[in-house]
């Protein structure tokens, strides 16, 4: 019996040890480019080329202010803030509502629509880059801000929806049923009793959908020209020169520009409690 | 509270047809059990009932309303899932009230409702608790209170006592049939549970790949089974068949086994000519031990024992007359043994016989 105990623990040690080992190494190779960003924000412009790895001697702060005004980026925050919200107030609500409406009415067209998905998911956007273009520019929105907000949306709604989709689809059939039962429209069995459910669901598109809107430089290089309507990908091109770079400051935008994707997921993570749909069914 | 009907209700599913045109009326305030085999459609009768599943054909009227097309929250019926389908984001007392807030019950009302329910399945502890912190049992109880406090028309269950173990599904049976004294709501309840169904039903429905083969109260359910199916179906250990021809007298014969004479009713029968093939059906308990001592006689038969299961309060044994395995339920601690020889009577009046062909009870 004690054999048999302890045979099982030391079984059970090596694959504990092996799964930790490997998350450790997860976790330095996510982290350490963060972390050497900010140490890098930190130094001198000689420092930065002198001692690349190890940690700032005299830690330069002043490179903080000293790249926000130069950079301009109170205004690029902004423009980002409002590129990105802009983006979230579109496709949060559109792809849960469609993602409801496929995966729990019965309409004619169902499976296709759910086929166009993955069409929306294989094409890639680069592809698309030059027609996205010549249409924002027909439709005279070219060098606005709003224009930024219905491509990134258009270009997440496909992935984010079938994302929704497959959370809508682990939730089972009969919540819905009994909120229906109980008095609730199609509607209001969403809104009440669905919607709170899948914002795991929501949380995780938000991360998805707000880094990509944050971080996307390409087209909102080709849409752009106002120096005053740049977001901040575009605007950190200011800091590299034909001849040399600020390395430091440009770190400094950089880390700012970090903190925002932070505190998103921060606030994200909250949501993905695991057992949220726990004790809704048999037990 | 209201009677519940429906008329020639039938549903496919692409091209395939899973309940064929039901026709059932459960009167005010009756509560009806739909019992049968896996698949037969019974969740999907009650699912087309409570609006859940589009009605292909045919009409359901609750109360004197028909209600074949109306959304289910306008249909005014509760029903008890399977897997309870709480709502987990909300607490215990959220969950029973919602129906009525749904429906734009005052507060205060709602308050003092849910509370009276609450106390009724003594939940009264756990009303700000979430479904998570809660037991299967306790899930139950919610599910059942979030179902009567809205006082609908009919309640709907889907094998609701199912996912519990033996001791509690004993005992929410015997709350539930209290609850139905009480309040008295027109009730259509699924089971797979014959205890259930014969307990807490007026009337028993046997339902079949779609079809309704008996609805008949519990008892006549199980005496005077219509059709070979609803006998195999209701009791166990289930009714023993044997293969058996008409013979002169009238009497019947096993095949290669005994003549046994046929109840007197039966034997009065039009058709029962010699030489007819029938299904003889006679239930465990209608098989006992022969008193020793007995003469040999009509019903008195032996047969060599091929297996005992000694249950405790009774003793199952089983044994071949002609062709046909038969089991006999015998008294506690039967002395009976494998491969002895044992002599049984046969209470000939409780045998039933059935068409061969159409299995149709004669
Ligand atoms: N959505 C569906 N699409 C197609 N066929 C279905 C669907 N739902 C159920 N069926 C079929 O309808 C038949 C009846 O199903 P139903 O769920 O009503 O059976 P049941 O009597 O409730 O069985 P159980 O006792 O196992 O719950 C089954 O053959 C099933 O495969
Ligand atoms: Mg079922």
């Amino acid at each position: 019996m004690s054999t048999m105990v302890t045979e099982g623990r030391r079984s059970s040690i090596a694959p504990r040890v092996a799964s930790y080992l490997l998350m450790a190494i997860m976790a330095v190779l996510a982290l350490y480019p963060l972390v050497w960003m900010a140490l890098g924000s930190l130094k001198s412009g000689g420092e930065f080329y002198t001692n690349i790895w190890g940690l700032p001697a005299d830690p330069q702060w002043r490179n903080f202010p000293d790249a926000w005004v130069r950079g301009g980026l109170g205004i690029k925050f902004l423009n980002s803030a409002i590129v990105t919200f802009g983006t979230l107030a579109i496709t949060l609500p559109v792809t849960s509502i469609a993602a409801y409406a496929i995966t729990s009415m019965d309409f004619r067209g169902r499976s296709l629509a759910y086929g166009a998905l993955l069409l929306g998911i294989m094409i890639p956007f680069g592809v698309t880059a030059i027609p996205v273009f010549s249409v924002i520019a027909q439709l005279g929105l070219l060098n606005t801000r709003l224009a930024l907000v219905l491509v990134y949306s258009a270009q997440a709604v496909a992935f984010s929806t079938f994302l929704m989709c497959a959370f809508f689809q682990s939730l089972p059939a009969e919540i819905e049923e009994a909120a229906r039962l109980e008095g609730c429209t199609r509607f209001s069995a969403f809104w009440r009793v669905m919607l709170p459910l899948a914002r795991p669901g929501l949380a995780a598109q938000a991360v998805f959908v707000g880094t990509t809107a944050w971080n996307e430089y390409f087209l909102a290089s080709l849409i752009i020209r106002d120096p005053a309507r740049e977001t901040i990908p575009v605007g950190l091109v200011s800091f590299t020169g034909r001849y040399a770079t600020d390395y430091p400051a440009l770190f400094a935008a950089l880390t700012m520009a970090t903190l925002p994707l932070l505190a998103l997921y921060l606030l994200a993570q909250k949501q993905f409690v695991a057992g949220l749909t726990g004790g809704a069914v048999k037990g | 509270m209201a009677t519940l009907a429906l008329s020639n209700l039938t549903k496919a599913w692409s091209g395939k047809t899973t309940v064929h045109g039901i026709d059932l009326e459960i009167p005010d305030g009756a509560f009806v059990a739909l019992v049968g085999p896996s698949g037969c459609g019974k969740s999907t009768t009650l699912r087309m009932i409570a609006g859940l599943e589009e009605v292909t054909a045919g009409e359901i009227r609750i109360g004197d309303r028909v209600v074949t097309h109306d959304e289910p929250r306008d249909r005014g019926v509760s029903m008890v899932f399977q897997n309870y389908a709480l709502f987990p984001h909300m607490t215990v007392r959220d969950n029973i009230g919602f129906g009525l807030k749904m429906r734009g019950v005052a507060k205060d009302e709602i308050r003092r409702k849910v509370e009276a329910a609450a106390e009724t399945l003594e939940l009264t502890a756990l009303l700000d608790r979430r479904p998570n912190a809660l037991s299967g049992g306790q899930r139950q109880r919610v599910a059942m209170g979030r179902a009567i406090v809205r006082e609908p028309k009919a309640f709907l269950f889907d094998e609701p006592l199912s996912n519990l173990d033996a001791q509690l599904r004993g005992q929410m049976r015997a709350e539930l049939k209290k609850l139905h004294q009480s309040i008295g709501t027109t009730t259509l309840y699924v089971t797979h549970d014959q205890v259930e169904a014969m307990t807490l039903a007026d009337t028993v429905v046997v339902m079949r790949d779609g079809r309704i083969e008996q609805a008949a109260p519990p008892a006549e359910i199980y005496r005077n089974p219509a059709t070979k199916f609803v006998a195999g179906f209701v009791g166990t250990p289930r009714m023993n068949f044997s293969e058996a021809e008409i013979v002169d007298g009238p009497a019947l014969r096993l095949d290669r086994g005994p003549v046994l004479p046929l109840p007197p009713a039966l034997a009065a029968r039009p058709g029962m000519t010699p030489g007819r093939r029938v299904t003889m059906g006679l239930r465990p308990e209608h098989v006992g031990a022969a008193v020793p001592g007995t003469p040999d006689g009509p019903g008195i038969v032996e047969a060599r024992v091929e297996l005992v299961e000694t249950l405790g309060a009774e003793t199952l044994v089983h044994v071949r007359l002609g062709t046909a395995p038969i089991c006999a339920k015998l008294g506690p601690f039967a002395a009976a043994k494998e491969g002895e020889t044992v002599r049984l009577e046969l209470e000939t009046s409780e045998i039933r016989l059935f068409d061969t062909e159409t299995e149709r009870a004669l």
